[in-house]
């Protein structure tokens, strides 16, 4: 009888569903025209890879346009040293030290539209605009290891360091902002200009940037690595829904995916053969607990948290875009710790009983109420939205906000916040996230003039900092992995910033579009010169 | 939104009384006010009829559809979309109760003051009002949730700054018809202090297109509420709310289209319904702003 | 009348004023700061304070409201902190696709919602003003943004009969991005205008020289066409200016929907991104739009009603 209600209740809405017409799979038809894909911004804010306030969207089309000295395999990170590949450089080494390295660049190398071979000179350029500090530019704070850059002749560019970096080609040469500009151009056209018709030597060529068309780009004729297969069109639809449409409805060949639990079963009941080409790990979720407020500044209390969060369970709602983390370093990268690696009272695990008695112990056998706020963008508010419903379970209470994206970047800046969810895609150089996010010169000041320590580890419970400039002075790789390891550790025992979730950034495709490579990790955006029509 | 402006447009003249509001002669309103009650009942009553807690996530049942414990399916944390409905209308309710209250006391406030002592008050309020209404009301709200933030009480204060303007209008021009009566004179000339013949004279006489005004702005209030929880400036999740309802719906829209149905019938049906009843009050209690 | 214009306009000014005021202090109450929202995450102090000095967000608020309140008179919106591109460009450039389709959306209501407006004050208390008022009742009810969405699904994505998203290129085209937004717009405008219509025309048809036109043997329709209608358009055109209004600022949402270009869609991103200088051109634009849409209310009352134009 139950059987039969059940059955009859989903006959009866899949009717409802065909009344709106939704049941029926529709495979979208062919398309001629460039191939196009939709990312999640809401017009495009320019193609000049050192410009500040860049979105997702515009990192695409600087991708296709520029090159960079070196790169990582399409579609991977390079992990260790001997991963990365030579684009505009033919070959690279480095001094004993790791403080001292130098390139060789490709010969005969074209910018776009005739702008002539690309030298050291552009190199120089490209990276002096970085050091200049009157200037205003992107991601300005990697180059802060970097001293100074020198061409010994027209295709050799040395770069002198500060301190130690066996992976400075992870750290600051494959980054996008690292694209190599063309100097000429940029000198002639002016920095708003150039933003706007840009050129590069990547395998595409920009024919126009509008608010409403997005970027078109064309195939540059003159690649050094080939010619491109298809015109491509860089669309961007902000609104999540109106850009799952546009993909449904064979609009777009490729869509930057919604980051919530749910969304890619819900596009496989439309389009079962889309492909997911996703990223891992992704982004790196991590949660700041303020040291500097009651009741997180109680070790218990921080550690009722941890158990209380279950990793894997969030991570199982975003159906295989997601990895639970175990440390602060994803678990697909060198330097992280696995739990089975560690000592018995680190293996957190999820326990809701030793999270209550834990509370309890503190003087908390009531629950506490902690007020917090995140962003409303997907990906933040589905994780913190799990995050509350389990803490709910051990008697905690976030009494959290949920507001506008830029507010809250603005709001945890000016050490405003409790508990900060804090999601940022990382390269595999481990030691980043150490630095941006535990070391003391890095702690949030309620000036908005600190950094994004926003757990105010390293002040608030000192020693962090000595830890981390041993491993910032070992020249060794695989040394200063063993010593990033001992960090991992560390941050688990004193529980300032929780790891909680890689998650994928995500693309989804129409199969009649093929990219020529399969992606399996990397940042978020990858090179479409490969891809064409398939059918 | 537009509604709201649409609404000060004038109706047709209609002549009703009380006993005829409920009579059977009306159909309309009598089916009216009893979706109006019963919605009233499901919000006051929600915690008990709700089948599930509609914060409640279950992350092996994500995205389902309707089934017999779920009726309308469950979202994309496997909460359940009929419990979050049922709890939407004590959001709703509440919404639509409070925001143009609070605008009805404060746009009347500003509207007698203007009205009744004339001069440079008049003109500040008369500027402050046009000043208002050069912002549509949608836009008002979002600007003011973006300098406040989501939650309740901002959204409240959200929806009322947009009805303010509308309602000291009304008060400032009913003012102005009842200050030309002899008996405001009296009273003033008696000695009774401002107040005391605001409170006692004016007051009364201006009561009865304030309060149809705010009747039917409850629908309106609604409508706002949801379309700013529908754009996520409203009601903060995981509070359940009409309009975030049918955001999340959209997220698995090939899934089920039940979320969206069920909560846009829902906004549908009570607006209508508090439309209807509103339209029959302002038939009996005022009928000359026919 | 010119100088009823003129005098109109000099009325508007400190209405604008205030507007702009009020615009930029509520801008920086917004909690959010444009230099962080920018820069973003690896900014330096170093970087900050060079970005605010480039904005001027480093003088006192004073002096940036008086600098600001200069530049609005001599028009010059300034350039959006972000793309660098300059204010009035981005406004023209969306502009255009909100007024289609707030023009289209209107003319949609116009053509449903006068004729029904007839039939309905015609037919009096019979089926078809039972219909309309039905109508209406439904018109106000259902949320633009459902509607929208429904539409959206059924006839753009599941029949494919219009497109899904975006502005159009050319004439024709943009019409047919317009249509779909413009039908859901123009569901709650048909409503009004429907009842206005009908309201309007009852209360005309009772006025004594329509009496005396029926009492004269004037033929029904003549009637009803050639003296009540003419007359009932004054609350409509009242009416029609209210709901203009509306449409523009409730295209904010079906923009959204449907992905369109626009002004309302332009004013939400750079509230989001904290762009000063955009919000502002943007909300003036829409100040401009309000003192205007008035104006031309009041000039169409002049040229529909003679009696007016005498006293003006």
């Amino acid at each position: 009888m139950r059987t039969t209600r059940r059955h009859l209740l989903g006959q009866a809405s899949a009717l409802g569903a065909a009344s709106l017409g939704l049941g029926a799979p529709r495979l979208a038809q062919a398309q001629t025209g460039p191939i196009t894909i939709a990312l999640a911004s809401r017009a495009p804010t320019g193609l000049n890879p050192q410009k500040t306030a860049l979105t997702g969207g515009d990192s695409w089309g600087i991708k296709q346009v520029f090159d960079t000295l070196v790169k990582s395999e399409d579609g991977t990170f390079a992990v260790r040293p001997q991963d990365f590949r030579p684009s505009l450089a033919e070959s690279w080494e480095s001094s004993a030290d790791a403080r001292s390295w130098t390139y060789r660049l490709r010969r005969g190398v074209q910018f776009h539209k005739g702008q002539g071979e690309m030298t050291s000179e552009d190199v120089v350029f490209t990276y002096g605009r970085q050091l200049d500090r009157s200037l205003v530019t992107n991601q300005k704070a990697l180059y802060a290891n970097l001293d100074r850059v020198e061409a010994p002749d027209s295709h050799t560019v040395r770069f002198h360091l500060k301190r130690p970096d066996p992976l400075f080609n992870g750290s600051m040469v494959t980054t996008l902002s690292a694209s190599i500009l063309c100097k000429k151009a940029f000198e002639e056209r002016g920095a708003e200009a150039f933003n706007m018709d840009p050129i590069g030597t990547g395998p595409y060529q920009v024919d126009s940037v509008s608010p409403t068309q997005g970027v078109m780009l064309s195939p540059f004729p003159q690649h050094f690595a080939g010619v491109a297969a298809s015109p491509l069109r860089i669309a961007f639809i902000a609104d999540t829904t109106a850009r799952t449409l546009a993909f449904a409805s064979g609009q777009v060949d490729m869509i930057e995916g919604v980051r919530q639990p749910g969304w890619i079963p819900t596009i496989r009941q439309r389009a079962p053969r889309t492909i997911f080409d996703a990223t891992a790990p992704g982004s790196f979720n991590s949660l700041h607990l303020n040291l500097t407020r009651a009741p997180l500044n109680d070790l218990r209390v921080r550690q009722a948290i941890r158990l209380a969060i279950n990793n894997a369970q969030i991570a199982a709602a975003f159906s295989g875009l997601s990895v639970p983390m175990v440390g602060i370093v994803a678990p697909q990268f060198a330097g992280a710790v696995k739990e089975e690696d560690l000592p018995p009272d680190l293996r957190y695990g999820h326990n809701i009983q030793r999270a209550r008695a834990l509370l309890a112990e503190a003087g908390h056998p009531n629950g506490v109420t902690i007020q917090c706020f995140t962003s409303q963008r997907e990906d933040y508010s589905s994780i913190m939205l799990m995050i509350q419903e389990q803490l709910r379970a051990a008697g905690i209470n976030l009494d959290l906000r949920i507001i506008d994206h830029a507010t809250m970047h603005a709001e945890n800046r000016r050490d405003r916040n409790a508990m900060t969810l804090y999601s940022s895609s990382y390269p595999p150089v481990p030691w980043q996230p150490f630095l941006q996010q535990l070391l003391s010169s890095a702690e949030v000041k309620a000036d908005g003039r600190g950094g994004e320590n926003y757990s105010h580890y390293g002040v608030a419970i000192p020693g962090i900092d000595e830890l981390i400039a041993r491993a910032q002075d070992e020249p060794d790789f695989d040394k200063r992995i063993a010593l990033i390891q001992d960090i991992e550790r560390q941050v688990l025992r004193d529980l300032p910033l929780l790891g909680i979730v890689t998650l994928s950034y995500v693309i989804a495709r129409n199969p009649r579009v093929d990219i020529g490579f399969p992606v399996q990790s990397g940042y978020a955006y990858w090179p479409l010169n490969r891809a064409r029509r398939v059918a | 939104m537009s509604a709201a402006l649409e609404q000060l447009a004038p109706e047709e003249p209609r002549f009703a009384a009380l006993r005829r509001l409920f009579s059977l002669e009306r159909p309309a309103t009598l089916v009216a006010s009893a979706i109006v009650l019963l919605f009233v009942a499901i919000a006051l009553a929600a915690p008990w009829l709700a089948p599930h807690d509609p914060l409640a996530q279950s992350y092996l049942r994500i995205n389902a559809l309707p089934s017999a414990e779920h009726w309308l399916g469950t979202d994309q944390f496997g909460r359940d979309v009929f419990s979050r409905l049922l709890y939407g209308a004590r959001n709703s309710l509440i919404f639509g109760l409070v925001s143009p209250a609070i605008a009805a006391v404060v746009g009347t406030a500003l509207g007698v003051a203007a009205g009744f002592f004339g001069g440079i008050i008049d003109r500040l309020v008369s500027r402050l009002i046009d000043t208002l209404l050069a912002f549509p009301e949608l836009l008002l709200a979002i600007m003011v949730s973006a300098v406040l933030g989501g939650g309740f009480w901002n959204v409240v204060m959200v929806i009322a700054v947009a009805f303010i303007p509308g309602f000291a209008r009304v008060a400032r021009s009913a003012t102005l018809a009842v200050k030309q009566e002899p008996y405001i004179e009296a009273a003033v000339a008696v000695g009774l202090g401002t107040l005391k013949t605001i409170w006692r004279h004016v007051l009364p006489n201006i009561s009865a297109p304030v309060v149809v005004l705010a009747t039917l702005w409850v629908a309106s209030a609604i409508r706002l509420e949801a379309s700013l929880s529908f754009l996520g400036l409203g009601t903060q999740p995981p509070n359940p709310s009409w309009g975030n309802i049918i955001r999340d719906g959209l997220g698995n829209i090939f899934g089920s289209p039940w979320p969206i149905i069920g909560a846009g019938g829902a906004i549908t049906v009570v607006v209508l319904a508090f439309n209807i009843f509103g339209d029959a009050l302002r038939d009996l209690l005022d009928p000359e702003t026919n | 009348m010119a100088r009823m214009i003129v005098a109109r306009l000099l009325d508007a000014v400190p209405t604008v004023l205030l507007v702009l005021t009020l615009v930029f202090v509520a801008l920086r109450l917004l909690p959010g700061d444009p230099a962080l929202v920018v820069l973003g995450e690896y900014a330096t102090p170093e970087q900050l304070d060079l970005f605010r000095r480039e904005m001027g967000l480093d003088q006192p608020l004073l002096w940036q409201w008086l600098d600001f309140l200069r530049d609005m008179l001599m028009l010059d919106f300034g350039v959006s902190m972000i793309t660098r591109e300059p204010v009035a460009q981005l406004i023209a450039q969306n502009l255009p696709y909100t007024i289609e389709l707030t023009l289209l959306a209107t003319g949609m209501g116009l053509v449903f919602g006068i004729p029904m407006g007839v039939v309905a004050a015609v037919n009096r208390n019979r089926l078809p003003d039972s219909g309309v008022r039905i109508f209406s009742l439904i018109g106000y009810a259902i949320p633009d943004f459902y509607l929208g969405a429904l539409l959206l699904i059924v006839f753009a994505l599941n029949l494919g009969w219009f497109p899904i998203n975006g502005g159009g290129e050319g004439f024709a085209d943009r019409m047919y991005h317009a249509f779909l937004p413009a039908l859901t717009l123009a569901f709650v405008k048909t409503a009004f205008l429907g009842r206005l219509t009908r309201t309007a025309l009852l209360e005309t048809l009772g006025k004594d020289y329509v009496r005396t036109a029926r009492a004269k043997g004037a033929r029904e329709q003549r009637v009803i066409y050639r003296h009540a209608l003419r007359n009932a358009l004054l609350p409509v055109t009242t009416g029609l200016g209210l709901s203009l209004l509306a449409t523009l600022s409730g295209s904010v949402a079906i923009e959204l929907i449907f992905n369109r270009p626009g002004i309302g869609e332009v004013l939400i991103s750079a509230i989001a991104k904290r762009d000063y200088p955009v919000i502002q051109g943007g909300v003036v634009v829409f100040a401009f739009f309000v003192v205007a849409v008035n104006l031309l209310v009041d000039l169409a009352y002049i040229i529909i009603d003679p009696r007016i134009r005498a006293q003006a």
